[in-house]
């Protein structure tokens, strides 16, 4: 078999057919995994909001003015703050939403949603109940 | 004028055509596995986030039910969760069953209505029964 000098037509035509099937194959793989391509940012606010879920949940007597939001938890007042690019709270180290723009509490039917811009899309995520 | 087309293969040599080859499987084998991950990374997600809505829901109920100064135990089913709490003065006690069983505890104070404490009970997590 090696001692052949060039292989056939066919053999040829076989590996010229076959590299672009693989190629196209990995290309869509490749675009593929840019779907699911979540990033840490994105993952870190995903932890973020059901964190926040959790804390809304749990306060009492919720105020909301402006980018404020002041709950009852633990016979403690918290307050929840959006600042320009992140929620965090106030008196405490936890950042909920990182890299954000435009943080805006939403009040509808009694319900809390919170609306902000990350990566150029906009989201509104529904954070608990108001009472 | 004679016409030349050269379609001799006698450039294509096997070893660096099978490397080549051989690492695109191999990068295709490597991306795979990515996706399978990331998928089950997002299946995974969108389970945390389900039971974290369930949850608020919940403690929204256990909530209410503390405001009314008589809290009755209760059950509910949302999805595929079923929710039982039973209240034991200002302890109310949560089961979340659904895939596996968790349970909660939510202590409140209703001298001030508030929460004092809620937490997953950690030796609940990782049971199937």
């Amino acid at each position: 078999m090696f001692n052949k000098k060039a292989y056939t037509l066919i053999e040829t035509l076989v590996v010229i057919l076959l590299l672009p099937l693989v190629l196209s194959l990995t290309f869509t793989l490749v675009r593929l995994l840019s779907l699911f391509d979540y990033g840490l940012i994105t993952r870190q606010n995903f932890i973020g909001i059901l964190q926040l879920r959790k804390r809304v949940a749990v306060g009492s007597d919720i105020v909301i003015k402006g980018d404020s939001l002041q709950m009852t938890y633990d016979n403690h007042s918290v307050e929840l703050l959006c600042q320009n690019d992140v929620l965090n709270e106030v008196d405490g180290y936890m950042e909920y939403l990182i890299e954000i723009e435009a943080c805006e509490w939403v009040i509808r039917d009694q319900m809390i949603y919170i609306s902000y811009i990350y990566k150029e899309t906009d989201y509104e995520t529904f954070v608990g109940y108001l009472k | 004028m004679k016409l030349s087309l050269d379609i001799s293969n006698k450039g294509f040599v096997l070893y660096p055509f099978l490397l080549i080859f051989s690492s695109i499987i191999l990068m295709i084998n490597g991306i795979s596995i990515n996706i399978f991950q990331r998928s089950q990374e997002s299946k995974y997600a969108s389970e945390l986030d389900e039971f974290s809505l369930v949850e608020i829901e919940t403690l929204h109920r256990v909530k209410t039910q503390f405001l009314t100064f008589n809290p009755k135990n209760f059950e509910y089913k949302t999805g595929e969760w079923v929710i039982s709490v039973e209240f034991t003065d200002e302890t109310a006690s949560i089961q979340y069953k659904g895939d596996q069983t968790i349970k909660a505890l939510m202590v409140y104070d209703t001298v001030f209505n508030n929460v004092l404490d809620y937490h997953i009970i950690d030796s609940s997590l990782g049971n199937s029964d």
